[in-house]
């Protein structure tokens, strides 16, 4: 679970969504099995959702703990599944539930968490076997992440990494769609004042 | 007026293509001109770039064979076991109170395979259960209380208790450390005659343990519950409120507890009221 070689961009393309793969009546049927406990189709639904989930639980509680929230989320997606009512979609309805959970967690025990997040970086990059193949700049990314609020890390990776647009990012938010290019703003030039006072030119 | 602060608000909406058509243009020709504006451009997309680059990759399936047993037994048990306030007992009586019907009235044989008629028995008879918990206040004992006047219930002492069942209550041979018995209060139900204990915490919380001799197993309606060992013995669990009712079969007996903080605690009632 923590291996730090880069993945190829071809993996982190965000954009082979549910109704892409799935078609409707087949998700329909995989949620209601799911929901009533079929193993089965739990795993399906696991398996669709779980990549993307399990990045944007990492990026937003750290390395360490990402285990143990995404063991949560997926408890809690299964328990909750018989009240998706197909309004959004099932990604969407999943992430939110995933973002807000790894929020709650950092709340709930924000020092330890943070620390926990510190030292898990620190651990990982002193004797991390695959380090070498992470690039210095990554390191510096993941100390400059650190410095910036949960929030901040998720409308970030949502953005980059997922790509998301404003408005499914103000729906996995629950936030208004005007207000996501100015939390951008802020997320991005905190970052780069974190990344600059650690050495890192654009 | 395009000046710098106009563009510095536009920044991400610029960089993530969420400009229309006209911002797009003047914020592009203010940045022909302008070294500042153009280099923050720069320095954003460089920490998307950075981002994607360094993004870890991940292994799922590993996740998927921690997570799958625990999906069971997690309904149950990811209840925080938070103290219970005073009054516990209506928020899990409100919610349970179909569940605790059910199980009473399941006993009518026709039940079992009638489900509508069990249904409309179970409806006309939960809005009375309500009624009996709105009544209530803020003590388990008003709820005994209520229950008591609903099926000509009385409060026992032990040995009056057993005369009046024609055996000796598990609960009264040995209860958890940390519980004490307050009171047993017999009631006639329509399926049988039961007792109920109320059992308090040393934190001054309590909880509800029923008892009948019981043939048949006890169900929870249509309501999700759970089957899970306990001690050594097959409990059906249904979670209501934060809190748990659990139905387990104890030799000839049938116990139910309504007010479980968590499966623990569960587990330590079937054990040492095992017969
Ligand atoms: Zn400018």
């Amino acid at each position: 679970m923590q291996q730090s070689e880069s993945s190829n961009s071809k993996k982190l393309t965000p954009h082979a969504t549910l109704s892409e793969s799935v078609s409707i009546d087949d998700l329909k049927l995989w949620v209601r099995s799911a929901a009533a406990g079929d193993r089965e189709y739990q795993k399906r639904i696991y398996e669709l959702l779980a990549s993307r989930i399990y990045r944007v639980i990492r990026k937003i509680v750290g390395t360490s703990d990402a285990d143990d929230v995404m063991q949560d989320f997926v408890i809690q997606l299964f328990s909750k599944l018989d009240q998706f009512r197909f309004e959004s979609s099932l990604e969407t309805w999943a992430h939110r539930m995933a973002v807000n959970q790894s929020l709650q967690y950092l709340r709930k025990s924000n020092r330890e968490a943070q620390r926990a997040f510190k030292v898990a970086l620190e651990t990982e990059m002193s004797e991390d076997p695959n380090r070498q193949n992470q690039s210095d700049e990554a390191e510096i990314l993941n100390f400059a992440m650190e410095k910036i609020s949960g929030e901040q890390r998720a409308i970030l990776h949502m953005k980059e990494v997922e790509g998301l647009g404003y408005e499914a990012i103000a729906s996995v938010l629950g936030i208004p769609e005007g207000t996501v290019g100015s939390r951008l703003n802020k997320a991005r030039k905190e970052l780069r004042t974190s990344l600059i006072q650690l050495g890192w030119e654009a | 007026m395009i000046n710098c602060d106009w563009i510095e608000e536009r920044l991400s909406a610029y960089i993530d293509n969420e400009l229309d058509a006209k911002e797009r243009t003047d914020f592009e020709s203010h940045c022909d001109h302008c070294n500042a504006c153009r280099a923050t451009i720069v320095e954003f997309q460089a920490i998307g770039t950075l981002m994607r680059q360094s993004e870890a990759s991940v292994d799922t399936n590993s996740l998927w064979e921690q997570v799958a047993p625990r999906l069971d037994s997690d309904r149950i048990v990811s209840i925080p076991s938070k103290p219970l306030p005073k009054n516990w007992i209506y928020a899990v009586l409100v919610t349970a109170a179909s569940v605790s019907l059910i199980w009473f009235f399941a006993r009518n044989p026709s039940s079992d395979h009638d489900a509508g008629e069990a249904s409309h028995e179970h409806a006309a008879l939960a809005v009375d259960f309500q009624e009996v918990i709105r009544a209530a206040k803020s003590e388990p004992k008003v709820a005994i209380a209520k229950l008591v006047s609903k099926y000509q219930g009385k409060e026992l002492d032990i040995k009056a208790t057993e005369s009046y069942l024609g055996y000796e209550p598990a609960v009264f041979k040995s209860i958890p450390e940390g519980f004490t018995r307050v009171s047993t209060h017999v009631l006639n139900m329509p399926c049988c005659k039961c007792s109920a204990s109320i059992c308090e915490r040393n934190d001054g919380t309590s909880l509800i343990l029923f008892e009948h001799k019981d043939e048949q197993p006890v169900w929870f309606g249509s309501l999700p519950s759970i089957e899970t060992q306990c001690s050594g013995k097959t409990c059906k669990i249904i979670e209501a409120a934060g809190q748990l009712a659990v139905s387990w079969k104890n030799n000839d007996r049938q116990l139910t507890m309504i007010g479980a903080n968590d499966i623990a605690e569960v587990n330590q009632w079937v054990a040492s009221t095992k017969l």
